[in-house]
C-alpha cells in the first residue's frame, strides 16, 4: 500500500466511523434541539439497546431480524422511562436546565451500574464475521460492514428528515422547537410533543448500537465517552440541524481517522479537539446551526 | 437488661474482629481491566477458603476485603483510604503500575505492607521500601522475547504500539532500544491511549509498513483482542508479540484470530508435574466449574499463601500482625517461595522479583508453552 492508498484507505475508514458517530449524535441533537435538554442519559439508553441486542443475539440464540427490534424497543422503553420518572416531574417543579443535567447525568450512572450488575463490568462484543473482509486487495477499509454503516446511516438520516419535514408529528415537534410557548397557545400538546420526541430519541440509537456491537463492543463504563461524542458531534453540527448531526459526526470521524497519515493514534483527540476549536471560533453556531 | 446485651454482643463482635486476619484486596474490579482482577480474585479467595478450611492463620480467620482500583490511580487512592481507615488492613493486595506510584507513598506513610502480582512496569522499582512486587519487570524480558520473535519466529520487520501509560511507555522505549540492539528493522511506531477501542485507521496504517510482528504494550486484554481482532480483519497474517497480560481469557474470545500471538511469561504450567502447581489446579478446578487456572490465578493465590507464612510466623513470636512487622517478616521468611506458580525469588533492595520466563502462545484456544527462555 502506497502513501495514497493509505490516504485514500483512511478516509474511506474515516467516513464508516463517522456514519456510526452521527448515529449516536442524531438522538442527542434532537433532544437538545427540541427538548432544551442535554440528554447526558443517551449514553445509557444506547448502551441498554446494546445490551439488549446482545442478549436476545447471544443468550436467547435468536436471529437478528428479532434482535434489532428488540433493541429498537429497548430504547424507546428506556427513553420513555426516563422521560417520565425524572424529566417530566423535574419540569413540572419548574427545575432549572442545570438541574436536569444534573438529573440526567444520575440516569447515566443508573443505566451504567444496573448493566454492571445484570451483564458483568468486562463489556459485550459480537464477531462481525466476513461482514468485516476487505472486498478488494488495495482498498482494505471497505467492507460489507462499512457499506451497511455508510449507507444505512444516509438512509436513516434521509427518513428523518422527510419525517420532520412531512409528517403531522414531525411538523409538530418543529414547531415546538421553534417557539414552544406559541406552540401551547395555539392549542398543541407541548408534553406529548416531547414525549414522542424522547422516544423517537430513543429508538434512534439502535442502529449505532448494532454497528458498534459487532466492531468495538461497548461496556458499561463508556457511557459518558459515548455521550461526549454525541455532544461535540452535535455542538459542531449546530443546533437544531440533521443535517448538522451527519455532517458533524462524519467530519469528526474523517479528522480522527486522517490526522493518523501524519500523526500516531495517541494524538487523535488533540488534533480533533484542536481542529474543533478553530472551527467554533469561526462559526460559535455550529457548521449549520442558525445565529442567535 | 438490654444495655447488658448491648455490650456482651459488641465485645463478642470485638473479640472476633481481633481474631481475624484481614488481607486488603485493591484491585480493578470494574473497568476495562476489571476482567483481569476478578480473575486474580479468584485465585486469591482460593486461598483464603484453603486456609480456612485448614484452621486459619494460626487459628485467626482469614478475611480478604475487596476494593475496586479499576486499575486507576484516584480510585486507587480512594481504596487504599477506605481499606486503612475504615477496615483497618494493614497488608493489602494490589497491582497496576498507575495505582501502586499513586498509593505506594501512602502505605509508606502509613506503615502498610502492599504486595503485587501484577506491576509489571519497572518504574514501581524502588517504590517504597513498603512494597514488593511478585511479578517480574516486563522490560527486563522483552530482549528475550524479541530474541526469540527473531531467531525463532524469522521476524525481520518490528512495529510497535505503545499505549500511552508508565508501563507502556517503558515498555514501548525498551522494545525499541532491544530491537536496535538486535539489528532489527522498525517499521512502524504507533501509539494509542488506554480508553481506545478502534484501532482500524491505526492498523491501516501499521499495516502499510509491512511488519512481520506487532508488539503490543497494553495490559488491557479487552484492548489487546481489540487490536488483534481489527487487524485480522484488515487481513493482517503475521504474529503479535507481548507480554503476561495477553494470558486472559478475553484473548480466547476472538478465536481463531488469537492464533499466533506469542507472550512471555513467568513458568507456570499447569499441565506441569510441580506438585503444587498441581494441587491449585485440581483444587481450583474443582471450586470454579472445571476451568483450568491462568499464570494471573496462580500467582494471587500464591499471594495470599505468602501472607501466611509471614502472618503465622508473627503470632507464633508472639508479634502483632502489623504493616511494619510483616514487611520484617516477609524479608526473613520468604527470600525464594516455591509457589503454584513457579519458584518466586525477591530482591528486597528494590521490591522487584525474579522468574524463570517461558513463552506461551494462543493456539486452538488454549494459551501453550512453546519456549523456555531462562
Amino acid at each position: 500500500m502506497d502513501n495514497a492508498q493509505l490516504l485514500l484507505n483512511l478516509a474511506l475508514e474515516g467516513i464508516a466511523t463517522g456514519s456510526i458517530y452521527a448515529l449516536v449524535a442524531i438522538g442527542f441533537s434532537l433532544l437538545w434541539w427540541l427538548g432544551d435538554l442535554v440528554h447526558l442519559a443517551h449514553g445509557g439508553v444506547l448502551l441498554a439497546s446494546g445490551y439488549g441486542m446482545f442478549y436476545v443475539l447471544s443468550a436467547l440464540g435468536w436471529p437478528i431480524w428479532i434482535a434489532f427490534p428488540a433493541g429498537i424497543a429497548v430504547a424507546i422503553v428506556a427513553g420513555f422511562a426516563i422521560d417520565r420518572l425524572i424529566y417530566l416531574p423535574m419540569l413540572a417543579r419548574g427545575s432549572s436546565e442545570m438541574a436536569l443535567l444534573t438529573a440526567s447525568l444520575g440516569a447515566l450512572i443508573v443505566f451504567e451500574y444496573a448493566l454492571t450488575l445484570l451483564f458483568g463490568p468486562e463489556g459485550v462484543t459480537l464477531d462481525a464475521g466476513t461482514l468485516r473482509t476487505p472486498l478488494t486487495p488495495e482498498l482494505l477499509a471497505v467492507d460489507r460492514y462499512a457499506v451497511i454503516a455508510v449507507g444505512g446511516t444516509l438512509l436513516l438520516f434521509g427518513g428523518v428528515t422527510l419525517f420532520m419535514r412531512l409528517s403531522a408529528t414531525g411538523k409538530a415537534m418543529r414547531a415546538v422547537a421553534e417557539n414552544r410557548e406559541l406552540a401551547r397557545v395555539l392549542g398543541m400538546d407541548t408534553r406529548a410533543v416531547y414525549r414522542k420526541t424522547s422516544m423517537l430519541a430513543a429508538g434512534l440509537v439502535a442502529p449505532a448500537s448494532i454497528l458498534l456491537l459487532h466492531s468495538t463492543g461497548m461496556a458499561p463504563h463508556e457511557s459518558l465517552h459515548i455521550v461526549l461524542v454525541a455532544a461535540v458531534i452535535a455542538i459542531l453540527g449546530g443546533r437544531g440541524s440533521i443535517l448538522g448531526a451527519l455532517v458533524g459526526g462524519l467530519f469528526i470521524g474523517l479528522v480522527e481517522s486522517v490526522m493518523q497519515w501524519q500523526f500516531a493514534a495517541g494524538w487523535r483527540q488533540l488534533v480533533t479537539f484542536s481542529v474543533l476549536y478553530v472551527l467554533l471560533l469561526i462559526r460559535p453556531q455550529g457548521l449549520f446551526g442558525a445565529k442567535a | 437488661m438490654r444495655l447488658l446485651g448491648a455490650i456482651v454482643v459488641a465485645l463478642a463482635s470485638a473479640v472476633a474482629q481481633a481474631q481475624e486476619a484481614k488481607l486488603g484486596f485493591l484491585m480493578p474490579l470494574t473497568g476495562g481491566p476489571g476482567k483481569m482482577g476478578n480473575m486474580m480474585m479468584e485465585g486469591a479467595t482460593l486461598a483464603v477458603e484453603e486456609i480456612n478450611g485448614a484452621g486459619g492463620v494460626a487459628g485467626r480467620k482469614l478475611v480478604l476485603v475487596p476494593e475496586d482500583s479499576q486499575g486507576l490511580a484516584k480510585p486507587g487512592v480512594d481504596g487504599i483510604r477506605k481499606l486503612m481507615d475504615v477496615d483497618k488492613v494493614d497488608t493489602i493486595i494490589t497491582g497496576y503500575t498507575a495505582v501502586v506510584m499513586a498509593v505506594a507513598p501512602i502505605a509508606e506513610q502509613n506503615k502498610v505492607f502492599l504486595l503485587s502480582g501484577s506491576t509489571a512496569s519497572s518504574a514501581v522499582r524502588g517504590a517504597s521500601p513498603f512494597f514488593q512486587n511478585a511479578w517480574p519487570f516486563e522490560e527486563d524480558q522483552v530482549g528475550m522475547m524479541l530474541g526469540y520473535a527473531k531467531n525463532r519466529l524469522n521476524v525481520r520487520r518490528l512495529a510497535v504500539m505503545t499505549v500511552v501509560s508508565d508501563l507502556g511507555s517503558s515498555l514501548g522505549a525498551a522494545v525499541k532500544k532491544e530491537w536496535a540492539a538486535l539489528g532489527g528493522a522498525l517499521a512502524a511506531d504507533e501509539t494509542h491511549q488506554q480508553t481506545e477501542a478502534n484501532f482500524r485507521a491505526t492498523m491501516l496504517k501499521v499495516l502499510a509498513a509491512k511488519p512481520d510482528a506487532i508488539y503490543l504494550t497494553t495490559s488491557n486484554d479487552k484492548q489487546a483482542s481489540q487490536i488483534v481482532r481489527q487487524a485480522r480483519e484488515l487481513g493482517y497474517k503475521g504474529v503479535f508479540l507481548s507480554f503476561g497480560a495477553l494470558e486472559a481469557p478475553e484473548m480466547l474470545t476472538i478465536g481463531k484470530q488469537a492464533d499466533g500471538c506469542y507472550f512471555t511469561s513467568a513458568a507456570y504450567d499447569p499441565a506441569g508435574d510441580n506438585p503444587r502447581t498441581k494441587h491449585f489446579v485440581e483444587a481450583f478446578k474443582k471450586r470454579f466449574d472445571g476451568r483450568t487456572p491462568n499464570i494471573h490465578h496462580a500467582n494471587h493465590y500464591d499471594l495470599v499463601q505468602m501472607y501466611k507464612v509471614a502472618a503465622e510466623a508473627l503470632i507464633k513470636q508472639g508479634k502483632p500482625v502489623n504493616g511494619a512487622n510483616m514487611r520484617e517478616s516477609f524479608r526473613a521468611n520468604l527470600a525464594q517461595y516455591p509457589g503454584a506458580g513457579g519458584l518466586f525469588r525477591f530482591n528486597f533492595a528494590d521490591g522487584s522479583a525474579r522468574r524463570s520466563v517461558i513463552v506461551k502462545t494462543i493456539s486452538d484456544g488454549k494459551f501453550v508453552k512453546v519456549a523456555d527462555l531462562e
